[in-house]
């Protein structure tokens, strides 16, 4: 058996969350995402590997961090007295001797490997305190992409009688989610844009196999299917594209949607990850374009509930 | 319409013995059901196909001894007469056990213990048995009935006799029954007792409520000991042989001292723990011998281990959880050897054998399949058990059932959670293995952990009945309180544990160092409990009010007239509590006597010895060597129809003036114009049937049916229930046990709520002539809960129920309202609820009525089918008609909207 069998590649688990399913929950960060969203606010889920991320105003640039790197990655900016990371040479080594020197805390991993015994104490020691109504979300990036680890935790919580939800992008073969879906009892299954070049264009993959999957997952009666949309002005909140959202979500059956505002919270991570982040902070749906959307879904005899405004 | 049923009346009146509404026309099957190792799976069906079966071989040898020693001291003489028992019984191992030893050498084995009471097995034409007729000793036998099914003998076979109702003995086995029965006579404790009673100013009343079976049975001639919780720890901290030396130490340390009482019982227990050590080593000789004539390879080594193991533990302490275990279940039986006793429970067994499965674990030696193994052998042991008392103890209240129950969770001794992975395994065992014994028990409390909960749940919609639910805090507040004045402390009060049915009993924490750890297990630390006044109907007594003293069935005067006139409803309550005080304090003083008589004659040596601190401090338990003493106690049975009837009476007679008391007590003597029960041969209110004059008593009837019941959040009712509860608490401590302890209040009715019910005629809340009273405690009388569950919670915790030993509250649940894992979650959440209002305890049987009612026609094709009854789980054909009957009728909660 190898190591992705019984371990995990987690960046955060939060308890206590509110707003990812019903009641108070754990909610789990799995790292790796099939899609590439521009507009990402965990773009440290991206990546399926552990990552360094660099917190350039703690630095005090005393060269430890230089000297220990072996790929020769890290210089000192001499003028700033910072260190630069050149990404195209790091080699994201395992070893992490540049984080293990730095004493300011400059340097730290995003992603760290938990065996699924270890997960679930967290997960049971965690259940004490959510009450009636509460249980285990999955999120990430998409916890599709580290799919045997996935399956095995929601199998475990599932026999410990468990609330399971789990959050996904959709992108992954249906074969795996026929190897979960026995175990799941809610999904946020998240729409881009109904259109697959533009899909393609913000995500980096086509739409189609998302779009099949749904179809799929929406027929089964033992899982609450939640649709998650995140409206990214100028992107997806043309009234085409809202419409055709809509006919589609109607279309298999379903009558849910959770349609969030697109906010630039996670963009502060980009630059400690080294990335650069491409939106406009000043673009941010106002209220009444949500509401206009809501209305669309409305007439679609779609629940449209926005942001954190949710029946759960 | 003479055969009109009273179901037809039923939906007039509003009764409704439904609540939600019914979705499926398909009967219901479990939901979970799951299946033993092969290995078990074997001894279970050998088990099934095995009846009750007596072996005199114990009393036999026993008797020999103790005559033998004519005029010796009784302790030394009880001591070599249970040694010399032990030492010749036959010894038996089944194929495939991994876990060896029983009562007597049959799988399913008991045997009368004539020193204690010799009338109730002798035939209907012996002087003995006629003579305690006469005494009102049997009267709650000639009112019992056996559920014919199963391993009963209720009927002589051929070769083999019909004894008590239930045990099957070999025909030539009866001349030794005989003369070992006869040679008790006037010797017995119930001989030697009776005497004594009579003493009693009030005496002729106690025969007199025997007789009208107000009270169930004489406390200290049928079970004196038991409903306790056995402590396992001297023998697996010390070994036998460690015992023995402590006692042989302390011999020469009190010889000739001051308190030489000390002296006899430390001698007494190496007498009798030589006995057990013979026993023991009988088996390894007995194991030995299989295994040299065995030709299956795999079984001849077994047979080999067994005899190592057995060889091992004859002396030392525990090397492994097996040996562990053994010794568990080797000293369990040997109390039960020693004396007539159900509910000897295991308590907190998971906690106990921690340290032990543990250590093998970590070390490799034992896996979790092992385990699965071992503890499904144990359970097979535990169900084995029999207690061969008479029909009215073992059929009227036990129902066949021994009550070894075993507590999961609960707090350590430092108030975290007890709960262990062992314990998770033994509620995997309890499904794999699903047999009545031991019944689980899990403690509640709000710190422990969901996935233990959600076993435990599991585990409860297998539909075996267990774990029962019991309120951890509620009980601990009930122990430190009761236990005060023997210095009970809060971390000691964390040792608690169920004994027997719900009876909350005291334990205490006693290290074990293994491997250089250090644990604290739990184990039980006061004497027997649910002795001292047994079972009262109240609704009896209740009876004897409206007709001034008189028993109308027997038309026996038992109390002299009360002197009310019943001009008003607080006559009615005054005369009541009249009668009842007068009750207790009769039975109290008699009981006294009867517990006096044991302790004199049949002291306990084996489960003295086990206790704390009758070793360190070198007395019996009848000599109050036990840490704790306060547990004698006073059992009801019926307050739910005593409180119904009470409201009616006071609405209908006193309030609303409907109609007066002199019309009411004309419709109860014609049961409101319905046959008796027995004529129509069901003992539920629903079967019943109408006479052809039934019109002329339908008004009243109606109008005590519909007056306010408990169970609906009605103010009305509640109230009368809360006063009756508080003041039964608070009046038991006003009578005084044999020592000098105050008495308690204990509602359970166990099987009790059957033949108490026969004897009482109709009562004013509507219940007809003969038929079962509401069962347990805190439960509604069937179909009289309208408002669904919540309503029925609160009208059970307007009163505080640390003031009792226990309460009961028994639920029917369909298993559709509680299906899926949805549904498992929901159930956990209607048991939190209940704790969270302080409800001592909650138990369900999740079924589908119409599956037992065809397995009431079909036995044959439900041999393994269980259900609970009231605080213990029993194989349905081995439960009387009037239980069954009263089981189909309470009311079922399926799922709503």
């Amino acid at each position: 058996m190898r190591d992705k069998d019984t371990k995990g590649l987690i960046f955060d688990i939060q308890g206590y969350s509110v707003h990812d399913g019903p009641g108070c929950r754990t909610l789990i960060f799995l790292k790796g995402c099939p899609l590439e969203c521009k507009w990402c606010s965990n773009p440290e889920g991206i990546s399926p590997l552990p990552q360094l991320m660099y917190y350039q105003d703690r630095c005090i640039g005393n060269f430890d961090c230089v000297k220990a790197c072996r790929s020769q990655a890290v210089c000192i900016d001499q003028e700033r007295e910072v260190a630069v990371i050149d990404r195209t040479i790091c080699r994201g080594c395992v070893d992490l001797e540049c984080m293990d020197v730095c004493d300011h805390n400059a340097l730290l991993v995003s992603g760290y490997y938990m065996t699924i015994e270890e997960l679930m104490k967290t997960i049971q020691r965690d259940r004490q305190y959510w009450g009636a109504g509460g249980g285990v979300t999955l999120s990430g990036g998409d916890p599709m992409l580290q799919y045997n680890f996935t399956r095995s935790v929601l199998q475990r919580c599932h026999d410990s009688y468990i609330h399971t939800a789990m959050e996904t992008s959709g992108h992954a073969p249906w074969a795996h989610f026929e190897g979960i879906l026995d175990y799941l009892d809610w999904i946020f299954f998240d729409i881009k844009h109904m259109d697959p070049k533009m899909h393609r264009m913000a995500t980096g993959v086509l739409n189609n196999t998302i779009l099949d999957n749904a179809k799929k997952i929406a027929q089964l009666e033992n899982i609450r299917m939640m649709f998650r949309m995140v409206m990214v002005p100028g992107f997806n909140d043309s009234f085409e594209n809202v419409k055709a959202t809509a006919e589609f979500i109607k279309g298999v059956g379903q009558g849910e949607i959770n349609i969030l505002p697109l906010h630039h919270l996670g963009s502060s991570k980009y630059k400690l990850l080294g990335l650069t982040y491409n939106f406009d902070l000043r673009t941010t749906p106002t209220r009444e374009s949500m509401e206009w959307a809501r209305e669309i879904f409305a007439e679609h005899s779609i629940e449209c509930y926005i942001g954190n405004d949710t029946p759960f | 319409m003479p055969d009109n049923k009273m179901n037809d009346d039923v939906d007039e009146c509003g009764l409704f013995f439904q609540y939600g509404e019914r979705k499926s026309k398909d009967v219901k099957g479990r939901e979970i059901e799951k299946k033993p190792s092969q290995r078990v799976q074997k001894i279970r069906d050998l088990y099934f196909k095995t009846s009750s079966s007596v072996s005199m071989e114990f009393p036999h040898w026993y008797t020999r001894r103790w005559m033998e020693l004519e005029g010796d001291i009784p302790i030394i003489r009880r001591a070599e007469a249970i040694k010399s028992a032990f030492k010749h019984l036959t010894p038996a191992i089944f194929p495939g056990e991994l876990l060896v030893m029983g009562k007597t050498h049959y799988l399913r084995g008991s045997y009368p213990m004539p020193w204690l009471s010799g009338s109730y097995f002798m035939s209907k034409e012996d002087d003995m048995y006629k003579e305690a007729l006469e005494a009102g000793k049997l009267s709650a036998d000639e009112v019992t009935k056996w559920g014919a099914g199963g391993g009963n003998v209720t009927e002589s076979v051929g070769n083999i006799l019909s004894v008590a109702g239930k045990f099957g003995l070999r025909k030539e086995e009866l001349p030794i029954l005989i003369r070992t029965a006869k040679a008790w006579k006037n010797r017995s404790v119930e001989d030697i007792g009776s005497r004594y009673e009579k003493m009693v100013p009030e005496y002729k009343e106690k025969e007199s409520i025997m007789r009208s079976v107000i009270c169930m049975f004489d406390s200290g001639y049928t079970l004196p000991q038991g409903r306790e919780v056995i402590n396992y720890y001297y023998p697996l901290k010390y070994g036998i042989d460690g015992i023995i030396d402590y006692c042989k130490d302390k011999i020469g340390e009190v010889a000739g001292k001051p308190d030489m009482d000390r002296l006899y019982f430390y001698q007494a227990v190496v007498i009798g723990i030589e006995g057990i050590k013979s026993w023991i080593l009988n088996h390894a000789k007995e194991a030995r011998r299989l295994a040299e004539k065995e030709h299956d390879e795999k079984q001849r080594k077994e047979y080999a281990e067994i005899a190592e193991i057995m060889e091992w533990i004859s002396s030392k302490p525990p090397r492994t959880f097996r040996d562990a275990l053994q010794i568990c279940w080797t000293f369990h039986t040997a109390v039960l050897n020693e004396d007539c006793i159900s509910g000897m429970s295991p308590g907190r067994l998971g906690a106990i054998l921690y340290p032990w499965w543990k250590n093998d674990m970590d070390n490799g030696t034992l896996t979790k399949e092992s385990t699965m193994e071992l503890l499904e052998c144990m359970r097979m042991k535990f169900t084995e058990l029999d207690c061969f008392a008479s029909m009215g103890v073992v059929g009227g209240v036990l129902s066949g059932n021994t009550f070894n129950n075993l507590c999961i969770g609960g707090l350590d001794k430092n108030g975290q959670s007890s709960a262990n992975e062992l314990e998770m395994l033994i509620l995997e065992s309890a499904m794999t293995c699903a047999t009545p014994q031991p019944t689980l028990s899990i403690l509640y409390d709000e710190k422990l952990p969901e996935d233990i909960l959600m076993k435990s749940v599991e585990c409860t919609k297998t539909g075996t009945g267990y774990p029962a639910w019991i309120n951890n805090q509620t009980a601990m507040e009930f122990i430190m309180n009761n236990y005060q004045d023997e210095g009970m402390t809060l971390e000691e009060a964390r040792s608690w544990s169920i004994g027997g049915c719900l009876e909350s009993s005291a334990g205490t924490w006693l290290p074990i160092d293994l491997d250089g750890k250090e644990y604290w297990i739990p184990g039980g630390a006061g004497t027997a409990t649910s002795v001292g006044v047994h079972f009262i109907g109240v609704p009896k007594s209740l009876e004897l009010v409206l007709y001034d003293g008189m028993d109308p069935r027997t038309g026996e005067r038992v109390f002299p007239s009360h002197g009310y006139k019943l001009d008003t409803y607080e006559e009615v309550w005054e005369a009541f509590q009249k009668y009842f005080r007068e009750t207790v304090k009769v039975l109290c003083l008699c009981n006294n006597i009867q517990h006096d008589a044991w302790r004199k004659i049949t002291p306990p040596v084996i489960n003295s010895f086990l206790k704390p601190d009758c070793l360190t401090n070198g007395k019996d338990i009848g000599q109050m060597g036990s840490r704790y003493n306060t547990t004698f106690n006073v059992e009801t049975c019926g307050g739910v129809n005593l409180v119904n009837s009470l409201a009616s009476l006071k609405k209908n007679v006193y309030e609303e003036k409907l109609f007066t008391l002199a019309e009411l007590k004309n419709a109860i003597d014609n049961n409101f114009g319905y046959k008796h029960a027995d004529e129509v041969g069901s003992y539920s209110l629903t079967e019943q049937k109408k006479s052809p004059e039934a019109k002329k008593w339908a008004r009243i009837h109606k109008l005590c049916l519909n007056a306010p019941k408990y169970g609906n959040d009605d103010p009305y009712v509640d109230d009368i229930f809360e006063k009756w509860e508080s003041w039964f608490c608070d009046m038991c401590h006003d009578y005084t046990s044999l020592y000098d302890k105050p008495l308690y209040a204990c509602q359970i009715s166990v099987s009790t709520h059957g033949p108490m019910g026969a004897v009482t005629l109709a009562s004013a809340d509507g219940r007809l002539s003969g038929t079962t009273f509401a069962d347990a405690s805190m439960s509604a009388y069937p179909g009289t809960d309208r408002n669904g569950p919540y309503a029925l919670f609160n009208s059970a915790t307007c009163w505080d129920h640390s003031k009792s030993q226990n309460t009961q509250l028994n639920m029917k649940i369909h298993p559709s309202a509680v299906e899926g894992r949805e549904g498992a979650r929901k159930l956990l959440e209607l048991i939190r609820a209940y704790m969270r209002r302080g409800g001592f305890h909650v138990q369900f049987n999740i079924v589908d009525s119409r599956m037992l009612k065809d397995a009431q026609a079909n036995p044959d094709k439900f041999r393994g089918l269980m259900v609970r009854v009231a605080g213990f789980t029993q194989y349905w054909v081995e439960l009387g008609k009037p239980i069954q009957d009263e089981i189909i009728a309470r009311t079922e909660y399926e799922k709503t909207g």
